[in-house]
């Protein structure tokens, strides 16, 4: 039986980068259910025994792909129906933080620290469905957001 | 071992060519390159379109230096391993990326003494020659920044809110 009580957070990232940052924020969530959802289906050895669900990665060149993964990614977002929803990028999280936002759920975007000069295309477009929406350089923070409170190095 | 990787988005010809190069020249220095999408074939290393997470873990772990586009993924696990790494920021104008952000990137982290920035073929064979020494993981529980952010988020995570300052 699953404990009703224990709020489930989605934790979602593109492999590569994305991941490796998502992963290093991870202890801030150990208190709920996380699942994750990423680009890569290898990466479930390293977060058992908690679970993963694989989305396909894109980009603005490729529509049709962005087509699927928000399909895909409204799927997961419906059947598991997170409280909270995390993401470090790019377009998988972007749509998780739409939709989660859209089904009720808490959200939060962690902007990569690879952007040191101007936020993400991602990062900038989610803001409206961002209820915590993260830089991770303290140039780049402004009073309406976004906010800076630290980074993962 | 030198491990090179480029990421899973784009291939980077450019760099590997000049590593390639290189290695002709040292055949006493094992290359292993991870290729992404790519038509290009090394002579003088061996090479990997792809590989699952697990086996790039492990490449990156046995190698001596790391040779790499300034992506986030490399960056953050050379640092966190203290491992020499050489890295080569993509440039829009020769196609190699969408914009820019690369050399953003790499100018953020030239002040590491295990990371080398380089722009060409020339700066990559003298990095190559004379490279960058290991140096301890940064990465440690006494990071100052990540236990901030991470704060940050258990305290959104409990109801609180969050401002800048």
């Amino acid at each position: 039986m699953v404990d009703a009580r224990r709020r489930k957070v989605l934790l979602v990232a593109s492999h590569g980068g994305h991941w490796v940052q998502l992963r290093r924020l991870a202890p801030a969530f150990d208190a709920l259910d996380v699942h994750y959802v990423s680009t890569n289906p290898g990466l479930l050895a390293e977060v058992t025994p908690a679970l993963l669900s694989v989305v396909p990665d894109a980009n603005l060149r490729n529509k049709m792909a962005m087509l699927e993964l928000a399909f895909r990614m409204l799927g997961i977002v419906f059947r598991h129906r997170p409280d909270l929803v995390v993401s470090t990028g790019a377009a998988p999280g972007f749509f998780a933080l739409v939709f989660g936002k859209l089904l009720g759920a808490r959200t939060i975007w962690v902007d990569s620290i690879a952007n040191a000069e101007r936020l993400s295309l991602s990062g900038a477009k989610v803001k409206p469905f961002a209820d915590l929406w993260l830089t991770q350089w303290p140039h780049l923070a402004k009073a309406n957001g976004p906010i800076f409170k630290g980074a993962v190095l | 071992m030198i491990f090179a990787t480029v990421g899973t988005q784009l291939p980077f010809e450019r760099l590997m060519r000049a590593l390639d190069d290189w290695a002709g020249m040292h055949p006493e220095r094992p290359v292993v390159m991870q290729l992404s999408d790519s038509d290009y074939r090394p002579r003088h290393c061996q090479f990997v379109a792809y590989t699952r997470p697990a086996e790039w873990e492990q490449y990156f772990n046995e190698a001596d230096l790391v040779v790499s586009h300034a992506g986030m993924g490399t960056i953050l696990k050379s640092l966190e391993l203290g491992k020499p790494l050489i890295m080569m920021p993509r440039l829009a104008a020769l196609g190699e990326h969408r914009n820019d952000h690369q050399m953003a990137t790499s100018a953020r982290f030239d002040g590491y003494s295990n990371i080398r920035i380089v722009n060409d073929s020339i700066e990559l064979t003298a990095a190559l020659n004379d490279p960058p020494a290991a140096t301890l993981p940064v990465d440690s529980k006494e990071n100052v920044n990540l236990n901030a952010l991470i704060g940050a988020l258990k305290q959104f995570v409990d109801g609180g809110v969050i401002k800048n300052g």
